[in-house]
């Protein structure tokens, strides 16, 4: 059952649980009804007998046969009618020779052959009411030679034990089912105590994935500790793995590009210098840029923190106001406090760098940047926009700028790569959208959902 | 002006000084974060440029020492990697302003000169006092529009002098900048250098751009006309 297998652990132990406490509660009871329904009827059958033996204790008879017997006898249930105990002596022809007052109705049938001084016990029904009987076969020496065979019977109704079982299995429902809702609400706290680590794993880990903690904590039970420290070792090799990648391929690039440079000025500094050759050293260095982009973003992962925007928009801009320092530029900064970026943090200063940089250079006094968060369909976006009094980009060179510079084939170098790079991260590796379009400030805005 | 050149890959730091050199700064070069953090710290440095990617000590941690000892020149940071991380990072330690490798030569020239005008309070290119305006990026002075010619070392001497408007410069000092550190250095070199650069922009002896306090040194007396 495909259902079965999506069922919550706590579903599991419960519906479990009920089952066996469930299950116990009912062999239990029966078992226990067994037991006092035959000590039950053993106290009947006691109970009869001894009544037997009083009867017999108080009978006279006589030498005709006839029996007598006292008025008053010491069980009074015998005296009286429909008590549901009875008595009776009969011969062994079946001719009734005394019957109790309570047995006026009927006396049950015996069984025949029955063996003298042997009790035997039968269960009848007699207008639609069980009996049980046990009748005892003596010989009677009545004196000289005489002797007669007499039957003595005592029974009772089995609405008596009955009503006993009865009464007995109500008060035992209400013990086991009142011990039942007490196990099972024990049975709650526990499982509650138990799957209780399990949720912590689970928010912690969601707490990973908001940035709000770097691992899981230490301080669980040894079965989830070693499943916790597990997803720490992922967390912790995911990330130095990443950051080996990207050490060695920085450390590639640098040691590339110093070479690179060094080649550039020896043959800048070359009266008619080789210009074709120069083309072709740009050429390299584009390339090595945009592979090295490519493989240094960090992109989304489940596991990546989310980053504050407003505290990385205020580094990247305090350090170009420092570079751009003699343009006096005037910065508006309006993002909303709650303006998260899902992804690396690195790769978040790469985007802002990249466009604030152009905004820097093209802006004549002013760069407005803001960021609003905004809910989609239950998803979080960030619309980050930034805009600035420049030139602008005219509607026709809107598509190239993303493009100038990036394909491994092209032969344009230099300008417009942070553009083009930003559009890389953005659409490619962060699945999101980036546009141009006229500022009011009169220059470019470009506008980024991530 | 002075420059220190911190750069591990001897052909690059020897065509960097090579070209400062030609553009008139005198150029430390310093092969390892060691000697480069040493020179920056003892030297008269007017202005550093710092390669990140050093063998033996961190770029950045170099930079942040420098700081820690309360040296101010600017500092321009070239970096292989690209990465804005790393340009951030090096803009909040200190640097004022970084280049990516590769660089072009005419970049990199024009970037340390606009970074010792600014470090000395100058916003534009041109340090205009007076009648006598000075353009660093053509290296061309004017006395009332009409063209000066300077040597390239009157030059840097009116420079440093117009950097440091209504400073004293001692003799010492103005060496110190303008010379390398093993040059042989004559004062009286100084003091006839003083004089004809002084003809050169007061033939008629009414203006005294430059004047000598004795025994204390040179100071360049003329407002800075505000643009």
């Amino acid at each position: 059952m495909p259902g079965l297998a999506t069922w919550s652990l706590k579903r599991r132990i419960f519906v479990t649980g009920l089952l066996v406490v469930g299950g116990f509660l009912l062999l239990a009871g029966i078992a226990l009804e067994q037991a006092f329904r035959s000590s039950a009827e053993q106290a009947r059958h006691d109970r009869l007998q001894s009544r037997l033996y009083v009867l017999m204790g108080m009978t006279e008879v006589e030498q005709n046969g006839a029996v007598a017997l006292p008025e008053t006898l010491p069980d009074p249930e015998l005296a009286l009618p429909q008590s549901g105990s009875y008595a009776n002596i009969s011969g062994v022809d079946s001719t009734l020779l005394w019957q109790s007052l309570s047995s006026a109705d009927s006396m049950p049938e015996y069984p025949a052959d029955l063996a003298p001084g042997t009790i035997t016990q039968f269960t009848t029904t007699n207008l639609g009411i069980e009996s049980t009987t046990l009748s005892l076969s003596v010989i009677w020496e009545l004196g000289g030679q005489q002797e007669a065979g007499l039957i003595f019977q005592a029974g009772e109704s089995n609405s008596r034990v009955n009503g006993e079982v009865r009464t007995f299995r109500n008060t035992l429902q209400k013990w086991l089912g009142g011990a039942g809702i007490i196990l099972l609400i024990l049975q709650l706290l526990v499982l509650n105590w138990v799957i209780r680590p399990l949720r912590k794993v689970s928010k912690e880990l969601h707490e990973v994935e908001a940035g709000e903690r770097e691992e899981l904590s230490a301080d669980y039970p040894p079965e989830i500790l070693q499943l916790s420290s597990h997803l720490n070792n992922l967390l912790k090799t995911n990330g130095s793995r990443l950051q080996r990648y990207r050490n060695s391929l920085s450390d590639l690039a640098h040691s590339l590009k110093t070479p690179l440079a060094s080649a550039r000025l020896s043959i800048e500094s070359k009266k008619n210098n080789d210009s074709d050759v120069l083309e072709q050293l740009d050429h390299i260095n584009t390339t090595i840029n945009y592979q090295l982009q490519r493989a240094s973003t960090s992109g989304p992962s489940s596991l990546t923190t989310s980053v504050e925007i407003e505290p990385a928009v205020k580094r990247v801009t305090k350090s170009l106001l420092k570079v751009f320092h003699d343009k006096g530029l005037q910065i508006d900064i309006d993002i909303a406090p709650d303006c998260q970026f899902k992804g690396d943090a690195g790769d978040l200063i790469e985007i802002l760098g990249n466009l604030c940089e152009n905004a820097c250079k093209w802006a004549h006094t002013t760069i407005r940047i803001s960021a609003r968060q905004i809910e989609t369909a239950g998803t979080a976006s960030v619309h980050l926009k930034i805009e600035d009094d420049g030139p602008g980009i005219p509607v026709t060179a809107r598509k190239e700028v993303f493009t100038r510079g990036m394909r491994a084939d092209s032969r344009q170098p230099g300008q417009g790569i942070g553009l083009a790079t930003v559009h890389e991260m953005v659409v490619e590796v962060y699945d999101g959208a980036i546009e141009i379009t006229d500022s009011d400030l009169g220059g470019a805005a470009i506008s980024i959902h991530i | 002006m002075r420059i220190l050149v911190i750069e591990d890959e001897t052909t690059l730091r020897e065509q960097l000084a090579a070209a400062l050199r030609n553009a008139g700064f005198a150029v430390d070069e310093a092969a390892n974060g060691t000697d480069g953090l040493f020179m920056a710290t003892e030297y008269p440095i007017d202005i550093a440029i710092l390669d990140l990617g050093l063998p033996d000590m961190d770029g950045l941690e170099l930079l942040r020492q420098v700081r820690a000892a309360g040296r101010a020149f600017p500092v321009l940071i070239l970096t292989a990697r690209g990465r804005w991380e790393e340009k951030v990072a090096g803009l909040e330690t200190g640097a004022d302003d970084y280049l990516v490798k590769p660089f072009h030569m005419e970049e990199v020239l024009a970037r340390c000169r606009a970074l010792v005008r600014r470090s000395s309070g100058w916003a534009d290119a041109t340090l205009s006092a007076g009648p006598i305006k000075l353009d660093t990026s053509a290296q061309q002075v004017h006395l009332n529009s009409e063209p000066v010619e300077l040597t390239a070392f009157e030059y840097r001497v009116l420079e440093y002098l117009m950097l440091h408007t209504g400073e004293v410069i001692s003799k010492t000092e103005l060496a110190d900048h303008l010379y390398e550190e093993e040059t042989d250095r004559d004062s009286n070199v100084l003091e006839v250098l003083m004089g004809r650069l002084r003809r050169k922009l007061d033939p008629d002896r009414s203006l005294n751009p430059i004047e000598t306090l004795r025994g204390r040194g040179y100071r360049f007396t003329l407002q800075r006309n505000q643009s």
